[in-house]
């Protein structure tokens, strides 16, 4: 019996994977509840990016369009559509993408129109997702699309002239379909003896290259996966060690100090910043420099117990910010 | 001073037990503790404890409580489109702690009340469908145990060593036991349509992601899961509803999961053409690769925690793939020249964490320690060089090379490159 049920399940099994396609076969237990006509149209919200296919009846003009950017989006994305903050850009970046910093948008990056269509109106504005309607759609995709140079300041856009839309770089994509994978196969050898020649030779160095990026580095953040560090700049090693910078400090002092040395320590243990001394924010790191010189540099007393590993490139990088004068630049 | 330094390492010592002391050396450790332990007798074994009835539901020791998940602030412009990391480097064998499963949202945490919450099936079927929780857990359900994955998990390591410690270089992994139904069940319900090809999954959150999937995939291991180690899924991750898709970029295993749709075509939405779309250096990206390929990382010693004195040390480490079971690990000590094979913990499950350990004696010397996994497909994880060499470095996601930490002579470590 309990053979004879596993072989079935398996043959159902094969059946699905070899046809691809779903036998209406097997036990049915008939929970839950039909889908009216009307529940499904609640619901059914999506945009086929390639086909248009759900695209719905409305329309939007350019003009429309810019204006409600301004009340809803230019917030967060700017006023043409360059970004605010570490918001996404949604224009500009056509020709970055085989830059060593691509700037990837709407205009530089998207392969299809309708997608924009769907994003907008399944999750943005990002505090009111599915509050516009329709036409508000059209009009803020349709003002999107002109920020990038794709359609003309005067157009109009409804489902059939959105699906017309040809993307800059809709060409640019390889998909991958079931079983076949687009990506390069690299053919690894597992290696066991003598597998390198030479000693090891480090081409990237978090502590001496201090590559962790400033907040103003961060470029195409709205997605926090966009971030991407530049070490390039920091190739030269030692050498980069000549300009610390501050933000270079305050990563040390933050990461090293302040789970003691703050208003709220994090340190078990600590109700408040030992003898007073809070390094939590660039203002107070730089108006305790010279305590800082002395615990971590000079004497070496702090971080206590060095519990918190500062290393000794670390204390060489406070000690040249100091003696280059301790900017907060 | 120094009598006031260890007047403080006294009293913090008291008030915090091992915490502050876990990462001192065993000497510095003794000193603080002062004159009268280890013989001396703790206050908690001279007065009674809580009863039993004063965490209904229970938490970790007040000790503990560095051990969280932590996000990086400068990321991402907020907090609801960001991400929080697992604490790798705190945990032992390979099932995540509910609390500490990464957690990456797009438009925030969605507090679902699971009496309002439906599961809708339609499209290319022959019965459209609507499902209640209640209605779901009707039906025959199976566990397993899968690791799952962001997509951008080691992504700010592509261009170079960035991220000190383990929990932000790969902490956007976590690994539970998951409960549910199959989807291929819920597919034979309501009668999936023989020329479907593919499936858009929709989430309930206020970013309603969406995703495609093909039909093959869906028939096969997918489950529509309602529990994660044993207790209903954490909101975070999904409650009360989500799909697991086994062995795939985390981003398909939508959550707070609303509607299945069957139709001929790929959806194509933002998340599958913006996002999780890797870019090459010839400026052509690749789309759908879904699985997430063998790799692995040594979580001891690590960043944050060091060797604490020469001898005897256990490194040990996680390896996944979503290609089925990892069926190897090397362990070099010497930044890849040459390479031992690490112990695998039993069991070794299909597209699960596995644990790796191999003993080491360390000599005080600066070491290059890296793991490298192997697949039961033959898959081997390359080195950052040649991942870079084929990928180029704006690729974001997928990123599974071989990972190196520098242990220093002082036992701290740091995340290096090495060519
Ligand atoms: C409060 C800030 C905010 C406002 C206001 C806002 N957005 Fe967004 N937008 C975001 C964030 C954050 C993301 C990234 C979300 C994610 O990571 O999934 C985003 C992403 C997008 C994207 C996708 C970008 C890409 O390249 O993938 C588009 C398109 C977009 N927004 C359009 C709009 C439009 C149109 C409006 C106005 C109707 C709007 N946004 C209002 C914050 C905002
Ligand atoms: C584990 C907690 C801890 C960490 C981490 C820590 N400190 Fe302290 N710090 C203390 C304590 C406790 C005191 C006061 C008692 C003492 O000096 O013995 C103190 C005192 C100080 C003082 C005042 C000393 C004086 O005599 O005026 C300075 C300045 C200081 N620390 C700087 C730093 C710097 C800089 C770092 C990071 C490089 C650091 N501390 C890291 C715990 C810490």
């Amino acid at each position: 019996m309990y053979k004879s049920i596993s072989a079935l399940a398996l043959t159902l099994a094969a059946a699905l994977v070899a046809g691809g396609a779903v036998a209406d076969a097997g036990q049915r237990y008939g929970f839950g509840q039909p889908a009216t006509p009307a529940e499904v149209r609640g619901w059914n919200i999506d945009v086929n990016g390639l086909t248009g296919a759900g695209l719905p009846p409305g329309q939007g003009s350019v003009a429309e369009g810019q204006k409600i950017f301004e009340t809803k989006c230019s917030a967060c994305h700017g006023d043409f559509g360059e970004g605010a903050g570490r918001y996404p850009a949604l224009a500009g970046g056509q020709g970055t993408l085989t830059a060593s910093r691509p700037l990837k948008t709407v205009g530089s990056y998207w392969p299809y129109a309708p997608t924009l269509f769907d994003y907008v109106r399944r999750a943005m504005p990002f505090p009111a997702p599915q509050s516009l309607t329709n036409d508000q759609v059209y009009a803020v995709v349709a003002y999107v699309l002109s920020l990038n140079n794709i359609v003309p300041g005067n157009a109009s856009l409804d489902a059939r002239s959105l699906a017309a839309v040809k993307m800059p770089n809709r060409d640019n994509f390889l998909a991958s379909t079931w079983g076949h994978d687009t990506r390069p196969d690299l053919h690894t050898v597992a290696c066991m003896k003598h597998c390198t020649s030479g000693p090891v030779e480090v081409i990237s160095d978090l502590v001496s290259l201090h590559v962790t990026p400033p907040e103003t580095e961060v470029g195409d953040a709205g997605s926090m996966v966009e971030l991407q560090a530049t070490p390039e700049h920091a190739k030269a090693g030692s050498a980069a060690a000549t300009t610390v910078s501050f933000s270079q400090v305050q990563r040390i002092i933050l990461q090293r100090c302040a789970a003691c040395h703050a208003q709220k320590p994090t340190q078990p243990g600590f109700a408040s910043a030992p003898m007073g001394v809070m390094l939590d924010t660039p203002a107070r790191i730089a108006a305790a420099a010279r305590q800082i010189d002395q615990q971590a540099v000079q004497s070496q007393a702090m971080p206590l117990g060095n519990i918190t590993h500062m290393t000794s490139q670390e204390r060489k990088i406070v000690g040249e910010w100091i003696a280059a004068g301790a900017k907060m630049k | 001073m120094r009598e006031n330094r260890r007047r403080f390492l006294h009293s913090a010592a008291a008030l915090t037990g091992g915490t502050l002391l876990a990462g001192l050396t065993g000497s510095q450790a003794r000193a603080a503790q002062g004159a009268d332990l280890p013989l001396g007798v703790p206050p908690w074994t001279k007065q009674l404890g809580p009863g039993v009835d004063a965490a209904p539901y229970g938490a970790p020791s007040r000790y503990e409580r560095d051990v969280i998940r932590r996000n990086v602030p400068f990321l991402t412009a907020t907090t609801e489109s960001s991400v929080s990391f697992t604490p790798l480097q705190d945990l032992d064998g390979v099932i995540t702690p509910n609390g500490l499963c990464f957690v990456r949202d797009h438009g925030g945490t969605a507090m679902v009340d699971p009496v309002q919450h439906r599961l809708m099936i339609h499209g290319m079927v022959d019965r459209p469908m609507v499902y209640t929780m209640a209605d779901l857990m009707r039906f025959p359900s199976e566990s397993h145990v899968y690791f799952l994955e962001c997509a951008a998990n080691g992504g700010m390591d592509w261009r170079g060593a960035q991220m000190q410690g383990v929990q932000f270089s790969h902490g956007m992994v976590h690994c539970c036991e998951w409960t549910g139904v199959k989807l291929s069940t819920l597919m034979n319900e309501a009668g999936v349509s023989s020329k479907a090809r593919w499936l858009l999954a929709e989430g309930a959150d206020a970013a309603a992601m969406t995703r495609s999937i093909p039909i093959e995939k869906a028939a096969g291991d997918v489950l529509v899961a309602w529990s994660q180690n044993g207790e209903r899924l954490r909101p975070e991750n999904g409650y009360p509803l989500r799909l697991i898709v086994p062995g795939w970029q985390g981003n398909v295993n939508i959550k707070w999961l609303r509607r299945l749709k069957f139709g001929q075509e790929p959806w194509e939405t933002r998340e599958e053409t913006s996002k999780y779309t890797e870019l090459m250096a010839d400026g052509k990206a690749l789309q759908f690769s879904w699985a997430m390929q063998a790799k692995s990382v040594i979580t001891r010693p690590c960043p944050e925690k060091p060797i604490l004195g020469r001898g005897f040390c256990e490194v040990s480490g996680l390896a996944w793939s979503g290609m089925g079971k990892i069926a190897r690990v090397d362990v070099s000590f010497d930044g890849g020249a040459n390479w031992k094979t690490a112990a695998l913990q039993e069991p070794v499950l299909p597209k699960s964490l596995t644990r790796f350990r191999i003993p080491w004696e360390w000599n005080g010397e600066v070491a290059y320690l890296q793991s490298r996994a192997m697949d039961e497909t033959g898959y081997v994880q390359p080195t950052i060089v040649a991942l870079r060499n084929a990928w180029g470095s704006n690729a974001i996601y997928h990123k599974n090379s071989i990972h190196t930490w520098r242990v220093n002579q002082n036992g701290t470590i740091d995340n290096v490159q090495i060519d």
